[in-house]
């Protein structure tokens, strides 16, 4: 009954090393890929969602409102005012401050549509009703998400585009 | 026997072993990313989606601005979305916002009703289209504007005075437009063989004679401005029109008409 410890050979060290510095290299660009497309996904969810969300909520009060009271017709402006059929919300106004939709209704506080996650900019709202109609209103604003690294990954931005037309004809 | 239980094999991993085990992994990792990216894409596709239905919407409102305007407008053809002179207008077959192009298709009902359908479709990636596609149906309001529809007439307190009973007083025609209405014939029906002889509106005689029962009286005619009621001062009969109920169609000068029929008058 003989017995021995064997050990490894330098080339056995040398041949392990090798094979685990592989598979971590690609466990780490795994990773690291999951990671980049996770940033990426959260960059296009929220720029997507806060569009469609300002978007739905900006032509929806458009339709149920009276009257558009600025812009004028056949102009274009980047705030939009409104004269509903309640003396509290009149004039609702929707205009962009420090890179965010904002909403006003009456003498109420102003409260944001979209929130520090994204950057809103060239909001236009442009008058096109015909004549002796009760209004219609095109609404276009470009949304970008605020990334604090300027990694492509986090680089997303997209243009809104909606209309909306009151819906009470013209008396 | 207890020889070979005392024969310690070495361990370790043999190469095939260790392919077997990266390849397994690769499997993994492959499955991993793939469901990432593809749900990168499906959120981006739903951002897509989201923003053409903005733009089908688009043109179903300015399709309802344009019929605001006039009915008449709208011509049955397949249009692109435009501006001109600062308002919405058709140009072409379609048109292009971005990836996104739109068509508006206004096709007929009937007499007074178009069917406006809005389609934008895009290319989703390398293979495949995407497409939304917005139905509404929209009809001629014009016609809800007739002046008829404007007058109201309140016969609640219609009621048989004056000398033996033969005026019908206590009618009231208001205008809740925001335009004039016009009044210029009057036929009234009831039962018996009384005649009407007079009809005074407003205090004003816009028509005498004899006529009978349901006869077309040609009055003179009669504006009301808007938000006026004016009294109907009273139509004078041949005879006692105590109980009678009468049916009163007034004419207005659109041509329209509006049906009232009293309360038998006591």
């Amino acid at each position: 009954m003989k017995s021995y410890t064997r050990g490894f050979t330098l080339v056995e060290v040398i041949i392990y090393i090798a094979v685990a510095a592989v598979l971590l290299a690609l466990v780490m660009t795994f990773y690291g890929a999951l990671q980049s497309a996770r940033i990426k996904e959260q960059a296009i969810n929220e720029v997507e969602t806060q569009g469609a969300v300002a978007m739905t909520l900006m032509t929806q009060t458009v339709r149920n409102a009276k009257l558009i009271t600025a812009p004028a017709t056949s102009t274009s402006a980047s705030s939009l005012s409104l004269t509903t059929y309640l003396s509290s919300t009149t004039p609702t106004v929707f205009d962009l401050s420090s890179s965010a939709l904002r909403i006003k209704e009456g003498v109420g506080t102003v409260i944001a549509l979209t929130n520090s996650q994204v950057v809103v900019s060239n909001l236009s709202f442009q008058n096109l009703s015909w004549t002796s109609t009760s209004g219609s209103i095109k609404i276009q604003f470009t949304i970008d998400y605020a990334s604090t690294t300027k990694q492509s990954n986090t680089i997303y931005g997209k243009t809104f585009y909606g209309s909306a037309t009151i819906r009470r004809l013209q008396q | 026997m207890q020889k070979e239980r005392l024969h310690i094999k070495p361990g370790g991993f043999s190469i095939i072993e260790l392919i077997v085990a990266a390849g397994l992994m690769l499997l993994l990792a492959t499955a991993f990313t793939g469901a990432v990216l593809y749900g990168e894409e499906g959120t981006q596709i739903a951002g897509q989606r989201m923003r053409a239905t903005l733009l089908a919407e688009e043109g179903i409102q300015a399709a309802r601005n344009v019929r605001d305007q006039s009915f008449s407008n709208l011509v049955d053809s397949t249009y692109g979305l435009a501006q001109s002179g600062g308002v919405w207008f058709a140009s072409g077959a379609s048109d292009t916002q971005d990836i996104f192009t739109r068509s508006i298709t206004v096709s007929p009902v009937d007499a007074v009703t178009k069917q406006v359908v809005s389609t934008v479709t895009w290319p989703e990636n390398a293979v495949r289209n995407g497409s939304v596609s917005l139905t509404t149906y929209l009809t001629n309001t014009q016609l809800l504007a007739t002046q008829a529809n404007s007058l109201v007439v309140n016969v609640a307190a219609a009621n048989a005075a004056g000398v033996g009973n033969v005026d019908m007083l206590g009618v009231t025609l208001k205008n809740v437009a925001s335009s004039t209405v016009t009044v210029t014939q009057i036929q009234a029906s009831w039962s018996g063989v009384a005649s009407i002889t007079q009809v005074l509106l407003n205090a004003v005689t816009v028509w005498s004679g004899t006529q009978s029962s349901g006869s077309i009286l040609n009055i003179t005619d009669t504006p009301i401005a808007t938000g006026i009621t004016i009294p109907v001062t009273r139509f004078r009969f041949t005879a006692d029109m105590t109980g009678k109920v009468i049916t009163i169609i007034f004419t207005m000068l659109d041509g329209s008409t509006k049906t009232v029929i009293t309360p038998a008058l006591p």
